[in-house]
């Protein structure tokens, strides 16, 4: 959330401030008439994302894992696209969006405060890229600093999952738990989605743009792939957990928040 | 341009998303924890063997009297600072401090495997700085030497809170150790120290190990009453051996630069006292405790 307010700061500054220097491509001619007019459009932005990660469950002595949990990434999204002019404040942005989300975890466990001893490492990561195409019903209303432009926007789109868990305890003779214990997955998914998203945009007069939005996914997974071993303090042979799933149309939904900035040329 | 650049820079900075954390697992005092101690000792020692092989080699005597020596006879060259005040954050350590030698002769046993006898004594006023400066004679046999290389090591190794800190020197055959034993007392909600001692030793192959506890420097702070500190440092010797019969005849004599060196060539009968170690030393708070201290003298 933090993150999303420092983006908005960050292209409200720009807006008001340094605009004439940013990016150096592009018109820097955009006029207030521009407005209304079709025009080319760029935008940056930071989304949040709470996605279902799968994995084989794992219960070993200091990592549990869930057949199913639900994890926040956050990530960027980068979108080229135009926005067409109808006349009465009304327009319509079509665009194409890509987006990387990101979310990791690296925990180093000690024995103790006064103990020097590494026992457990944990790497976690889990990154989900999409690409989408969409398309809104925008209206413009103007106020003599700048635009408001909400919009509604369809997209469908398609993406990729990658959880990769890495958990490695050494053991410890004489205690409580003696033997070493691996949990080493990866879990790989893909995905199609269309979603629904209601927005705002704020219009510069010299054509930088910031916004926000709520988008809901309704998602379909359609291909799982989890390679991967494990040992436990019972099971001190390595268990593959090696799985693919393709055709798996698993439904799922979710509620994004996205906020950004852009440029009208 | 350089616009540009920095806010694309600040990108990967602004969406990196995760947690990089250092958790503790076990309590003091739990199983596990003492379980992990013993690990990291062991750890410990596995990795440090090189130096305990060189310390092993103090252990056979014969192997520390080359070229047909029977005794060696060490001088270390030492100064004493003695400091009151009212308070700890009022003493000086700039005050003037008093130069003084100490002798240490080992005599190698007729027969492998029987024990050394060493002699110590100090110049200056030893008999008013305590006990530890007193001449004595003590028999040091080579059960005690490895004893103390074990309590060292396994002090060192220890892992626990309380324990010897210590570093090891390139040659492997030096370990530096550190050894703080502090009481307090609440006063005004603060802790007060009431006493405290700070050594630190050179435990070194090309000495018997008991030399120790002469190679290196300590610190002691003790508050006498509640407006009372006083605090006396000894610093860490220049140690040189006196080969030479010119050096020999100097100490026989108590020479210029020599003083006190007769006492380490006296009658064995005086002043003979018992070598002690105390066993997990290195675990004890006490500042009154030592790692090797010295009982039933005669002739004090």
């Amino acid at each position: 959330m933090k993150k999303g307010l420092l983006i908005t700061a960050f292209g409200l500054l720009i807006n008001s401030g340094f605009a004439a220097e940013f990016m150096e491509f592009g018109a820097k001619d955009f006029l207030q008439e521009d407005y209304k007019t079709s025009n080319w459009l760029f935008e940056m932005g930071y989304s949040s994302l709470p996605y279902e990660v799968v994995m084989p469950v794992y219960d070993g002595s200091y990592d549990k894992v869930k057949a199913k949990e639900d994890l926040s990434l956050s990530g960027l999204n980068l979108g080229f696209g135009g926005q067409i002019y109808f006349g009465a404040g009304f327009s319509s942005t079509i665009k194409i969006v890509g987006t990387h989300y990101r979310a990791f975890e690296d925990v180093t466990a000690k024995a103790a405060e006064d103990i020097d001893l590494d026992l457990v490492k944990l790497d976690f990561t889990h990154e989900v890229t999409t690409a989408e195409a969409s398309g809104s019903l925008d209206y413009l209303i103007e106020t003599s600093y700048f635009g408001v432009q909400p919009f509604v926007a369809f997209a469908v789109g398609v993406g990729e999952s990658k959880t990769e868990r890495d958990y490695d305890y050494d053991g410890l003779s004489g205690g409580d738990n003696p033997n070493p214990e691996i949990y080493d997955v990866t879990s790989k998914e893909k995905f199609n989605y269309n979603k629904i998203t209601l927005g705002l945009n704020f219009i510069s007069k010299i054509g930088i743009t910031s916004f926000f939005s709520v988008s809901q996914y309704s998602m379909v997974k359609t291909d799982r792939e989890i390679k991967g071993k494990f040992t436990t303090q019972a099971q001190q042979t390595p268990q593959r957990v090696d799985s693919e799933s393709e055709d798996l149309n698993e439904d799922s939904s979710m509620t994004v928040a996205s906020v950004g900035f852009g440029y009208l040329f | 341009m350089k616009t540009t650049a920095m806010i694309l820079c600040m990108v990967p900075v602004l969406f990196s998303c995760g947690k990089t954390e250092e958790i503790y697992l076990f309590e003091k005092g739990s199983k596990n924890h003492s379980a992990s101690a013993a690990v990291m000792a062991e750890k410990c020692k596995s990795e440090n063997k090189k130096l305990a092989d060189n310390l092993d080699e103090t252990s056979s005597f014969s192997n520390l009297f080359t070229n047909g020596q029977n005794e060696r006879i060490f001088k270390l060259q030492r100064s004493r600072a003695y400091s009151e005040a009212a308070s700890l954050t009022d003493i000086k350590d700039d005050k003037a401090a008093i130069n003084f030698n100490q002798y240490i002769r080992i005599v190698k046993p007729s027969v492998e495997g029987d024990d050394m006898i060493v002699q110590f004594s100090s110049s200056g006023n030893p008999s008013n700085w305590g006990k530890e400066q007193e001449t004595k004679t003590f028999f040091y046999s080579q059960a005690d030497n490895k004893d103390l290389q074990n309590e060292i090591i396994n002090g060192v190794c220890n892992g626990s809170e309380k324990s010897y800190s210590g570093s090891i020197g390139a040659s492997k055959t030096q370990l530096k150790f550190t050894d703080i034993r502090t009481t307090t007392k609440k006063v005004d909600d603060k802790d007060q120290i009431q006493k405290q001692v700070k050594e630190q030793y050179i435990l070194d192959s090309g000495y018997p190990l008991f030399f120790y506890r002469y190679n290196g420097s300590t610190e002691r702070i003790d508050r006498v009453n509640s407006s009372a500190v006083t605090k006396v440092n000894y610093t860490a010797p220049k140690i040189t051996e006196i080969t030479t019969a010119t050096e020999r005849s100097k100490c026989e004599n108590n020479a210029e630069g020599y003083e006190g060196c007769n006492a380490v060539l006296i009658d064995l009968s005086v002043q003979s006292c018992d070598y002690e170690l105390t066993k997990s030393h290195a675990l004890i708070e006490d500042p009154d405790t030592y790692l090797t201290y010295f009982t039933n003298c005669t002739g004090n």
